[in-house]
């Protein structure tokens, strides 16, 4: 977790709620907060770079139309994780649709892809691991995105993802379990 | 450190993904995906001039056309094409199911022809094929109090047409002399 990230979160919000140029100035703030976990959070859900860029904006216009809704129940990244994902998995829904991709194309499509972007700058290993995690249902992917790249506590997962801690200790032990068989396969 | 320790004992029966997390440099599985240059410090100015916009539009938001196209593309997908496909092929059947109906249904219709339709001509020759299946009371009302009513007169006998239109006068004498015995009294007199 960011140090002191509850202090700039008190000061985001209170610059949202004076509004004006007060409010931009925390919307401005908000986005150097968050914005690389987010966008990174976003990138390997979606792979590709401009479509991670597409969501990640779509998702801070969003939480900029919408500031004034949130309540300071949970956590500003909490609040902002949840945008975030939701942009991602609408964006995900609609390219499926759109490409009419077969089920079990999946990872082939992926590792084709990842093979021709530029922005991937991984070894054949490296593109496996991605395949094998695109494998996993959306929920159990979140999971093993959060716990194996952030290396987040289970706690704070918790309350990001409304999960008890032991199912989410149980998903990611599946997660882990599916993946490693993937790749050696 | 405590959490680093924790999810290095969940991947122990894990090589793979642990040899992955443990691979140090800038090919570590954080840094794989790559960012464009200077990426994070223009995108702030980038989402503030795309919110500022009077009616900024959402980044891709398709168009009603891509929508359209996106949308029947979703149908060609082959759970939603079979399901279409039946609903197809449930319509074409209704629909010709209801037409044989329909058809069948119009042809009492056809008969309903009044006799307005019909020239005199076609009635005429009808009745005339048909008349023993007429009888005079039907005659009667099918005519009905148009036709001036007229007293049928009984028509007398008709006698053997004789070549001879003259009688006689000798033969019949003649024969009233061969006869004139059988003849009794009384039928004479009822005859005068």
């Amino acid at each position: 977790m960011i140090p002191n990230s509850e202090i700039v979160d008190d000061r985001i919000l209170s610059l949202l709620r004076e509004g004006g140029s007060h409010a931009e100035s925390g919307f401005r703030l908000l986005m150097e907060q968050y914005q690389e976990r987010l966008y990174w959070q976003i990138r390997r859900m979606v792979y590709d770079h401009e479509d991670a860029n597409d969501v990640l904006q779509n998702a801070f216009i969003k939480v900029y139309r919408s500031s004034h809704t949130f309540e300071g129940k949970s956590k500003l990244y909490t609040w902002l994780y949840r945008i975030a994902t939701n942009e991602a998995i609408t964006f995900l829904n609609k390219k499926k649709q759109r490409l009419a991709t077969p089920l079990d194309a999946g990872e082939s499509t992926l590792a084709n892809r990842l093979r021709a972007d530029d922005h991937f700058d991984g070894d054949e290993a490296q593109r496996k691991l991605m395949a094998a995690i695109e494998t996993l249902p959306d929920k159990q992917r979140q999971v093993f995105n959060l716990r194996y790249f952030d290396e987040m506590n289970y706690a704070d997962m918790s309350e990001l993802l409304g999960t008890s801690e032991g199912a989410l200790k149980a998903s990611f032990h599946h997660a882990v379990k599916k993946v490693e068989a993937h790749v050696t396969k | 450190m405590k959490n680093n320790d924790e999810l290095r004992d969940e991947l122990s029966n894990s090589p793979f993904l642990k040899k992955m997390k443990e691979q140090p440099g800038p090919k570590g599985v954080n840094e794989v995906f790559q960012v464009p240059k200077n990426y994070f410090q223009h995108l702030p100015n980038e989402v503030m001039r795309k919110v500022k916009e009077p009616t900024f539009a959402p980044v891709q938001q398709s168009s009603w056309l891509e929508q359209m196209e996106q949308f029947v593309q979703g149908l060609l997908q082959p759970r939603y094409a079979l399901t279409l496909a039946s609903v197809v092929v449930l319509v074409v059947a209704s629909v010709v199911f209801f037409k044989d109906k329909n058809a069948t249904s119009i042809l009492p219709a056809v008969a309903e022809v009044t006799l307005e339709d019909i020239s005199d001509e076609e009635l005429f020759a009808y009745v005339s094929d048909n008349i023993s299946d007429f009888n005079r009371q039907q005659m009667l009302e099918a005519t009905g109090p148009e036709l001036p009513e007229v007293k049928i007169q009984p028509k007398a006998p008709k006698l053997p047409k004789t070549k001879a239109t003259q009688p006689n006068l000798e033969e019949m004498e003649k024969y009233l002399d061969e006869e004139i015995d059988d003849i009794d009294l009384e039928d004479l007199e009822a005859i005068f």
